[in-house]
């Protein structure tokens, strides 16, 4: 059930109904029925895969948060020596440390199955042809359940955080699973944690107007982000990117950009959806965009672009790294064998590394991804380790950078930096990937930006018009956040019939121009498929 | 704070209600101009209320063959061509049911010619739309568009015909922006004036050929056109116009005239009154299946007499009706004299 379909606006629609029609006490039960409905849409075989995850890690939680407790009891046992309280502690730590295995293995292990296993045989496969090995595994056919690295990392945040003793296992596993299937945000996120978003679904919260209003404009503002921009230039960069051995210098460029920005209005299209149709419910998920053209740094792009990927990455994957012993002990070497200097640089990189490898892997079961990944660490790296020196070269050469001027370079600069990465992105492999590069570099190619060429990719003069036109007007709302933050709240300052006229422009620019309906495949979001 | 609740709903009501104008209205402007006879229904809906005698409906048949203007100049008859490009009697019931929102006529005249077909033919979701999409929005149109298919999309992109067509935004000029009531005046009540020629053959004799069963379905459709009728009390004429039948179709018109005459209802074959109409094969057609002009006028007048001759029509039309048929009229042979010169 896609995000953009009839039935999926049929769906909230009734289940809002429904859930204000509700007892407070009992809403969270309406909301559990339209996870239900929502995942089974997707088939049968899904949905038991995602049961199966629900189970194994809400037990394994739960026993851990029973040890938990258990650990915490001891501290009150006096009558108790402390060589046998330690000793306990021991055999409950190890306790926990199984179970956390088992909460975090069944539904990684699933991912791993159902995701990466083709990823494993078709490397295995490479590396058999290079050694003239006329050995070939051939590909197992494997059901992907919708959304299942956006739910398996809720679920092992869940897992961790219990694990640490920063949240107390829910109780039920209903209530577990409504965290964990939120329909809004299952498929693409927002990777919600449990503690922000579990209680906001159990209490069942009041009907209230401004929920509602609120959260249909931002579904109508997700919607024209997709249907409006998205749509369009997917087509347009199609029909670049797909036969791209035909083409060079600029129009790849320009493909490029326009997959850039594609991809921004896509996504973000999709988690103004999510945030909208969670918001009708009066529930708040967290933003995953805050306008990352923005950022003049690759860092802060990342914490802007997809942030609750970033947070996650950045709670279970690089701080647990940092300080694990392999990390300490590679370290401890490196500072010994390399010398301070390099060593700490080693201490830095390590981490980053690690997880944007992981990062463009989960992203797919694609080498060009794993590319994608280890680009943007080797970026976030560089820029850790020489964004100092940089400040002080500045500051030697007197360069102003406290001005508009600095800044708009620092932006078009990080920007630049993403498009390289955008074509590892697109690209349908990493040697297509690395062809795109050459192409784009070998000649200017200008004569592909005329006008008779250029309006032949699949979208005409007046599909550019829209686009031109819908760029400039989310530029202007992007400028406005930026400067006033909440631009619904800045809309409802206006009077009336100016309010009223920007949302029946909205609604009518989607019906009119969004491209939907018979004629039109409307591509899945590019972030279902991960 | 129930003042403010009031506030908001009643708030949200108006700006749903402006929006669904709006919805509407844009739809109708979006709607394309080359889907058949396009005007057909605009037309019909720009009709003053209970000013039709009679309305007939059709395949590209039925405005082609009757000429309304002379109806009502010879005959006192005040009628509508409600007929599109290949319309299917899955269409009929609708169109009466629509037909009577605005206007009481004495008869509903229907063309025959889409009952009989060489082959059978499966349902065709354009002729359906032909007539569905230029409907105004009601929910009896959600009604028969409901009953007419089960495939949900397809349901969507009929009952909000803007899914379908909001990619035309491209071909929009701004005197489209007239069709934002779904009205439209037509000249000639939704007649077309052709004035080519094109000789025909005289169609062969087939009158010893035994009638063939048409397709149940549209034989079902048939009967449930006669019920909605006979439940409204609207009178009913079948005719089929002239044209070269294949020995197929007449099988399948001489059954059509039994089970409709079995019904106790008039079917007018005008295929059996060629020489009484004056039709001359050489001169009246412009293609194998339609009459132009000057053939068109011979029908009409055929039809006319009968109708007069069969059916208790009120004929009395108030002034402003019968100024605005005059208009008709007049515009009728004005037209015609300019055909005729070019």
């Amino acid at each position: 059930m896609s995000y953009t379909s009839f039935v999926y606006f049929v769906l909230v629609a009734l289940t809002a109904f429904l859930y204000y029609a509700a007892p407070i006490k009992y809403r969270w039960t309406i909301l559990l029925l339209a996870n239900t409905v929502f995942y089974l849409s997707a088939g049968p075989v899904e949905f038991i895969v995602l049961a199966v995850s629900v189970i194994a890690s809400y037990f394994a939680a739960d026993f851990i948060g029973g040890y938990n407790r258990k650990i915490k009891e001891l501290k009150s046992m006096e009558e108790m020596g402390k060589e046998e309280k330690k000793q306990r502690k021991s055999v409950y730590a190890k306790k926990k440390r199984n179970l956390l295995w088992l909460g975090l293995g069944v539904p990684i292990g699933i991912l791993l199955v159902v995701k990466y296993t083709n990823f494993v045989l078709s490397s295995v496969n490479t590396v058999l042809a290079w050694e003239g090995s006329a050995k070939n595994f051939s590909m197992v056919s494997l059901v992907v359940p919708l959304g299942i690295s956006f739910f398996t990392f809720q679920i092992i945040a869940y897992v961790m955080d219990v694990y640490k003793g920063k949240i107390e296992p829910v109780q039920g596993i209903a209530k577990y699973y409504l965290y964990v299937s939120f329909f809004p945000s299952v498929v693409q996120g927002p990777i919600p944690r449990y503690a922000e978003l579990g209680h906001q679904l159990e209490r069942g919260n009041a009907f209230r107007f401004e929920n509602v209003r609120d959260g249909c404009i931002l579904i109508l503002w997700g919607l024209a982000k997709k249907l409006i921009m998205a749509q369009r230039l997917a087509t347009y960069v199609d029909s670049v990117y797909d036969p791209y051995m035909y083409y060079e210098g600029v129009i790849l460029i320009v493909a490029t950009i326009a997959f850039s920005v594609q991809i921004y209005a896509d996504f973000s299209g999709c988690m103004d959806i999510a945030v909208g149709t969670a918001k009708i419910f009066g529930i708040e998920l967290s933003p995953n965009f805050l306008r990352p053209y923005f950022s003049k740094t690759m860092p802060e792009f990342w914490r802007r672009w997809h942030a609750t990927l970033g947070s996650w990455f950045r709670d279970y994957v690089f701080f647990p790294f940092s300080i694990s012993k392999t990390s300490l002990k590679i370290n401890k070497w490196s500072r010994t064998h390399l010398g301070d200097g390099a060593g700490k640089i080693v201490s830095v990189s390590l981490p980053i590394l690690v997880v944007w490898i992981l990062t463009g892997i989960w992203h797919g079961p694609e080498w060009k991804y794993v590319a994608w990944g280890l680009f943007h660490g080797i970026l976030i790296v560089l820029s850790t380790i020489f964004s100092p020196k940089m400040q002080k070269l500045g500051e030697r050469l007197h360069i102003k950078t406290d001005c508009f001027s600095f800044r708009l370079f620092q932006m078009l600069r990080t920007f630049a930096l993403c498009c390289v990465g955008r074509v590892f992105f697109r690209a349908q492999s990493i040697g297509a990937a690395f062809e795109i590069f050459k192409l784009t570099f070998q000649t200017t190619g200008f004569y592909w930006l005329n006008g008779n060429h250029f309006f032949e990719y699949g979208i005409d003069r007046q599909d550019w018009m829209v686009v031109l036109v819908f760029f400039v007007i989310w530029f202007t709302v992007s400028v406005l956040e930026e400067k006033y933050g909440d631009v619904l709240q800045l809309l409802h300052k206006q009077n009336l019939v100016f309010r009223w006229a920007i949302l029946y422009v909205l609604l009518f620019s989607v019906i009119i121009f969004g491209q939907y309906g018979p004629g039109y495949e409307v591509a899945d979001f590019i972030y279902e498929q991960f | 704070m129930i003042k403010k609740e009031w506030k908001n709903f009643v708030g949200s009501v108006v700006f749903l209600g402006i929006a669904a104008f709006l919805f509407v209205s844009i739809s109708y402007v979006m709607r394309p101009v080359d889907l058949g006879n396009r005007d057909a229904m605009a037309g019909f809906y720009a009709e003053e209320d209970n000013t039709l005698d009679v309305v007939a409906f059709g395949s590209s048949a039925i405005y082609r063959f009757l000429n309304n203007p002379i109806l009502w100049e010879e005959y006192g008859i005040t009628s509508y061509n409600l007929g599109t490009g290949s319309q299917q009697p899955d269409v009929a019931v609708m169109l009466a049911n629509e037909t009577l929102k605005t206007q009481k006529p004495d008869l509903i005249l229907v063309e025959t010619r889409s009952f009989i077909k060489e082959e059978k033919e499966g349902k065709s979701d354009i002729n359906f739309r032909r007539v569905s999409d230029y409907m105004n929005y009601s929910f009896d149109r959600i009604k028969y568009i409901t009953a007419y298919t089960d495939d949900w999309s397809l349901r969507i992109s009929m009952i909000f015909d803007i899914c379908f067509y909001h990619e035309l935004w491209k071909e929009f000029k701004i005197t489209d922006l007239y069709r934002a009531d779904n009205k439209k005046d037509t000249e000639l009540k939704g007649w077309e004036c052709i004035y080519e020629c094109e000789p025909q053959e005289v169609p062969e004799d087939y009158s010893g050929v035994m009638p063939e069963a048409i397709d149940p379905e549209e034989e079902q459709e048939l009967y449930e056109l006669m019920d909605f009728c006979e439940a409204e009390e609207i009178a009913l004429l079948f005719v089929a116009t002239p044209w070269k039948m294949t020995e197929n179709r007449v099988a399948q018109n001489k059954y059509l005239e039994q089970i409709i005459t079995k019904r106790g209802y008039h079917f007018l074959n005008c295929n059996d009154y060629i020489d009484e109409i004056g039709i001359d094969y050489s001169k009246d057609f412009y293609d194998s299946m339609h009459t132009n002009v000057w053939g068109a006028e011979k029908v009409t007048h055929f039809i006319g007499k009968f109708m007069k001759k069969h059916f208790d029509m009120d004929l009395s039309h108030d002034e402003e009706t019968v100024k605005e048929w005059n208009r008709v009229a007049e515009s009728y042979h004005e037209k015609k004299q300019n055909g005729e010169k070019e």
